[in-house]
């Protein structure tokens, strides 16, 4: 990585935090980019260069988001789990990583489910991110089929489209979730996860093998 | 046991209900086919059909249970000890059950270890084992290594139980009801899981149960010949529970090994007299008399496991406990005056005869054993009949408290585990000491 590419990072990495204490504070909706370039003390110019909106800022803390994610999956990838875990495992890391800011998302989540938003989940300029996400999912799919764990007939586009929606589900799920340490998520992703991964094998799944 | 189904745990009431609705239904289909199937069948087929029919009912309705996890695999459990209640292959269902239940895997578990201990139980433990190498009632078991070395068996319990068991209950009735499980046939089923169902609340709570741990090992540590596990508080939480490793078989193990009958009666002999000194001596009974709970240790040692399910007495209860036993076999005004303090029995009731000879039959069928001087051979199935029969007698004719109906069930697992054991006590003499 070059110095100049580390050096803009650092200023994208200073707006979006400034930029997400000001969301916390004064709303998604009422916070203005000046508010932002002037709290960042980073010209207004140089600010509308990196983020030409608001929406960008908020797509760039995923795009961000889920770089930790898939470096931290990396790392904790436990390799003889079966798919389900493995799944679990992304989808818990994620929740992981929004989590400090839960509140910044819940004031998102209007803006996002309004079709017109470049937040949408299916906007084009969420594009980047779904694909990037689906990418990462589709080589854990592959990588379970070569270990024989499912045949390839189900893996057609239909799925991870399934995926993102079920992802974002779980999201909006968690976002709302008033049990203990939000456990009731981590239930309903582990049930559902077996259930669907049962029904895309063509059997149930009995989940991992315990020793006797 | 493989679980039916998916696997997954179904959490919400709804969703348990749903199952346990398709359940109750398959049932029913199933016993009304096998009326049809019977018309004009001969008795060798009628049979036939009937054991086939409770086969399939049983496999439909355990593993329905398993797969619900928490309070079923505990009830599957409870159930299994009064299986003789109950058709055979439910008993065999059973008897699996209670080895078995889905598990979590390690990313689950090991989040729900975190959520309990603030760190990751490889950062805890010097080794952690990812795969459980038990079920518990409430969740798994894993091996591990202290950093200061040492085995220990850490209880991981699933996520969400706690809430889940109310509406576990109140779902497991309407499905008795939906399976016509009457309360006459199957008295002591429904007793049992109003009953466990009161325990459960406590039962869900590791840190009482690492209280009673350390209770029963305060009152038992001048016995050598009993283990009990060492907790280790600062790895345990309200849904984690450290304990040492004991290193010993269980009971199917142990019996695989060809134990002699000295042996057999020995640890029998063992098992009775810690009742009886827990029951009488404590008025602390590890009340959960379920074969997984006891290990057979090197040098004829017990291991007690499990401590989630025990029961408090009363001192007077005890006391009349003991003094039931001083009542000579035969001498039914005594016996009727003895109930009478509980308010069991009554010289105006128009059932008093029949109480009276149910409660002379008790006598006969399991009192009698403690004022003969010889030794009992538990391994009459014939007598665990008998005891079943009578227990649902006293049950019917409302000649028993809850306080009963636990120590007696405790009492009845006990006699069960020396049945398979095929074991011979010389029940006067344990008793001795304590009446």
């Amino acid at each position: 990585m070059g110095r100049r590419e580390t050096k803009k990072e650092a200023t994208q990495k200073k707006i979006l935090d400034v930029s997400l204490q000001l969301f916390q504070k004064s709303g998604f909706g009422r916070t203005t980019m000046r508010d932002i370039a002037r709290r960042s003390g980073i010209a207004l110019g140089t600010t509308y260069n990196y983020f030409p909106t608001k929406e960008h800022l908020a797509l760039y803390f995923f795009e961000r988001a889920l770089d930790h994610v898939m470096e931290r999956y990396r790392r904790e990838e436990p390799p003889d789990a079966p798919l389900e875990e493995r799944i679990f495992l992304l989808l818990s890391l994620e929740l992981e990583e929004i989590a400090p800011y839960e509140e910044f998302l819940h004031l998102i989540v209007t803006h996002a489910l309004v079709p017109t938003s470049r937040l949408h989940p299916f906007s084009v300029d969420s594009q980047r991110l779904k694909n990037r996400y689906l990418e990462f999912v589709g080589r854990m799919l592959e990588e379970a089929r070569d270990r024989g764990e499912f045949h390839a007939a189900g893996m057609d586009s239909m799925i991870f489209s399934a995926f993102w929606v079920f992802h974002l589900g779980i999201m909006m799920y968690w976002l709302n979730d008033p049990s203990r340490k939000k456990e009731d998520t981590y239930i309903l992703l582990d049930k559902s996860l077996r259930f669907i991964l049962g029904a895309l094998r063509g059997t149930p799944s009995h989940g991992p093998k315990r020793k006797r | 046991m493989a679980p039916k189904g998916s696997g997954s745990l179904p959490t919400s009431a709804a969703g348990r209900l749903a199952r346990m609705g398709v359940m109750g239904a398959g049932v029913i289909g199933r016993n009304a086919l096998a009326r049809v199937r019977k018309i004009g069948a001969g008795p060798e087929r009628r049979r036939e059909i009937d054991r086939r029919t409770h086969e399939d009912n049983a496999v439909h309705i355990f593993g329905a249970m398993a797969h619900m996890k928490g309070a079923f695999m505990k009830l599957g459990q409870l159930l299994s000890l009064q299986a003789h209640a109950l058709p055979e292959p439910y008993v065999r269902r059973l008897s699996e059950l209670q080895w078995e239940a889905p598990p979590m895997h390690g990313t689950l578990m090991r989040m729900q270890f975190r959520n309990e201990l603030g760190r990751n139980p490889e950062e805890a433990f010097l080794g952690f084992e990812r795969e459980a190498f038990a079920a518990a009632s409430l969740g798994q078991v894993h091996r591990a290594t202290l950093h200061g070395g040492g085995p220990v068996a850490v209880k991981i319990q699933y996520p969400g139980i706690e809430r889940t068991i109310e509406s576990d209950f109140a779902n497991l009735r309407a499905m008795l009801s939906t399976i016509r499980l009457s309360r006459e046939q199957y008295g002591e089923v429904w007793e049992a899981v109003e009953e466990v169902r009161r325990h459960f609340a406590r039962e869900v709570d590791y840190v009482q149960e690492a209280d009673t741990i350390e209770e029963f090992r305060r009152l038992l540590r001048d016995r050598d010949d009993v283990r009990i596990p060492r907790v280790h508080r600062e790895l345990s939480a309200r849904r984690v529970l450290t304990m040492e490793y004991l290193e010993g078989r269980h009971l199917r193990d142990w019996l695989a090994t060809n134990p002699s009958q000295g042996e057999r009666d020995s640890a029998a002999t063992r098992l009775l007299d810690l009742f009886f000194r827990q029951a009488v001596d404590f008025g602390l009974l590890h009340a959960d008399p379920h074969p997984g709970n006891y290990l057979f240790m090197e040098g004829g040692r017990i291991g007690l496991l499990d401590f989630g399910c025990s029961k408090r007495f009363e001192r007077g209860w005890i006391e009349e406990h003991r003094r039931l036993f001083r009542i000579p076999v035969g001498d039914g005004d005594t016996l009727e005056r003895h109930y009478q303090k509980f308010h069991l029995t009554d010289p105006r009731d128009p059932r008093r005869a029949e109480k009276r000879s149910a409660l002379l039959r008790m006598q006969r069928v399991d009192i009698s054993k403690y004022h003969e001087a010889r030794p009992f051979d538990f391994s009459d199935a014939g007598h665990l009949r008998e005891m079943v029969s009578c227990l649902r007698e006293l049950a019917t004719l409302g000649l028993t408290t809850p306080g009963f109906v636990l120590y007696l069930r405790a009492k009845l697992g006990l006699y069960t585990l020396f049945h398979q054991m095929g074991a011979r006590v010389d029940c006067h003499k344990v008793l001795q000491q304590y009446v």
